[in-house]
């Protein structure tokens, strides 16, 4: 689970009508343009500059390094494919790639029987020790943890419901005992405060 | 279709609740509909809201990612084909209107404005075109069991376990007509691989294969065998090889009574 603090109300605010990206978009951009043209040392570079943060989504929602390691090659698979399709305007290649890996892990989840989920206990809190993180890595996730602040712990706990775990809201309402009218607005309101809060952050790194 | 005939009031706030992911049923139909009629608000709003859920991913611990994993990439890079400019399956371009406009295309067209709505999309179809497949194929044998047991021509006999499948029971039914029937059986052993077991059909000393089967873990089965003779008069089960042979070989485990 997301290590975050005590709310902090006030931070949202009005946003102006921009996509959030983050430093080194650009240059990750390139290199999706170059593995359009078939160059595999664009793909490794690409890897070696997401690779951990799409295991940490996938190890996320399976649960289990087994699957979470298929998940990241059919990402990074899939992301080689359709490199010719990308399109920057539409979000960072890091966006691109986290929601593949959402998508691809929700679907391995959803396809496991009960029984076939290997859950490794603690799995998801698990702390590597790899190489010194990135620095891109470091900056995006004090902005993220500090944008995240600003939510209350409810409406944390159901955004990770719907976008861990891959409940509807319907299926948050049933899950939690909590009114389905209260569920939607709680999450449109722990939403509206973390796009805000990542834009504020954004818009202030020089 | 313009972006001032479309309302877009009735949606104000659906684009974060779509971003998580936490549109259901038909208000997430509904809101797709609202997108590719060309509501820019929404479109901007759910791009934001998109980003949003994504950068939750940074903020998740780093998990012991294998070295071996970017050698396991790049290997099945190096044994596949070049990137493939093919129709998208993700970031497909925003063309709301033509879309409308494309007929057969205005399904791919809904779901596709933004990439994480078609990829979801698409494999909730797929999941649910196997579901429909699977439950076709259910529904099929079901009516081809239907039809063999309620015939007016329909005959039963009730099957019984020998030796070592003695606590083994079941039944058949077929039709003389339709030279089809459907067995039934429970509480045999599983076979070793390799051997299966064979339904046949004997009319005097002339016997037919019927068909062969494999249990399930608690022993249960149930098929639909050929009726190759005019007058059955008894069906028996053996153990053969897997596939099945021309005459019996093998130990016969379960057998009806006499049925003409």
């Amino acid at each position: 689970m997301m290590s975050v603090g005590a709310p902090r109300p006030g931070l949202a605010g009005a946003a102006p009508p921009m996509v959030m990206t983050a430093p080194g978009a650009h240059e990750a951009s390139e290199l999706i343009r170059r593995m359009a043209q078939g160059q595999r040392a664009a793909l490794e570079d690409l890897y070696d500059r997401y690779a951990q943060l799409i295991f940490n989504v996938a190890v996320r929602i399976v649960q289990n390094h087994a699957d979470a390691e298929e998940v990241v090659q059919e990402v990074f698979w899939q992301a080689w494919r359709q490199a010719g399709r990308y399109e920057a305007a539409r979000g960072a290649p890091w966006t691109w790639l986290v929601m593949l890996a959402r998508t691809r892990a929700i679907d391995a989840l959803r396809s496991m029987s009960p029984h076939r989920r290997r859950v490794e206990p603690g799995v998801s809190r698990e702390v590597a020790d790899p190489e010194v993180p990135r620095a891109e890595t470091l900056a995006e996730r004090q902005l993220v943890t500090d944008a995240l602040e600003g939510l209350s712990t409810t409406q944390r706990e159901l955004l990770e419901l719907a976008y861990w775990e891959g409940l509807t809201q319907t299926e948050i309402a049933a899950r939690t005992g909590v009114p389905l009218g209260t569920v939607k607005t709680r999450l449109r309101a722990g939403m509206g405060r973390l796009r805000d809060a990542l834009l504020a952050k954004r818009s202030a790194v020089p | 279709m313009s972006q001032d005939v479309v309302s877009h009031e009735p949606f104000a706030g659906w684009a974060a609740l779509a971003a998580v992911g936490a549109l259901d049923g038909a208000e997430r139909t509904q809101f797709e509909t609202h997108l590719a009629a060309g509501c820019r608000e929404c479109e901007q709003r759910l791009k934001e809201f998109g980003a949003a859920s994504a950068a939750l991913a940074w903020a998740l611990p780093d998990a012991g990612l294998p070295p071996r994993l970017r050698d396991r990439v790049m290997t099945r890079v190096a044994a596949g084909e070049l990137p493939a400019h093919r129709p998208p399956a993700v970031w497909p371009r925003p063309a709301p209107r033509f879309w409308l406009r494309a007929g057969g295309l205005v399904a791919a067209g809904l779901v596709g404005f933004l990439a994480w709505g078609l990829y979801d999309t698409r494999s909730a179809l797929e999941r649910q075109q196997a579901s429909i497949g699977r439950l076709e194929r259910e529904l099929e044998g079901q009516r081809a069991v239907t039809a063999l047991v309620s015939g007016t021509d329909t005959n039963a006999a009730i099957l019984k376990g020998t030796g070592a499948a003695e606590r083994a029971d079941g039944w058949v039914a077929w039709s003389p007509t339709r030279k089809r029937g459907f067995v039934v059986v429970h509480n045999l052993p599983p076979l070793p691989a390799g051997r299966q077991y064979q339904v046949w059909v004997f009319a005097g000393p002339a016997s037919t294969p019927a068909g062969v089967f494999d249990v399930d873990a608690i022993g249960h089965a149930a098929l639909v065998v050929e009726v190759g003779l005019d007058h059955p008069e008894r069906f028996t089960i053996t153990v053969e090889p897997a596939g099945g042979q021309r005459t019996p070989s093998g130990p016969v485990v379960m057998q009806s009574g006499q049925t003409g």
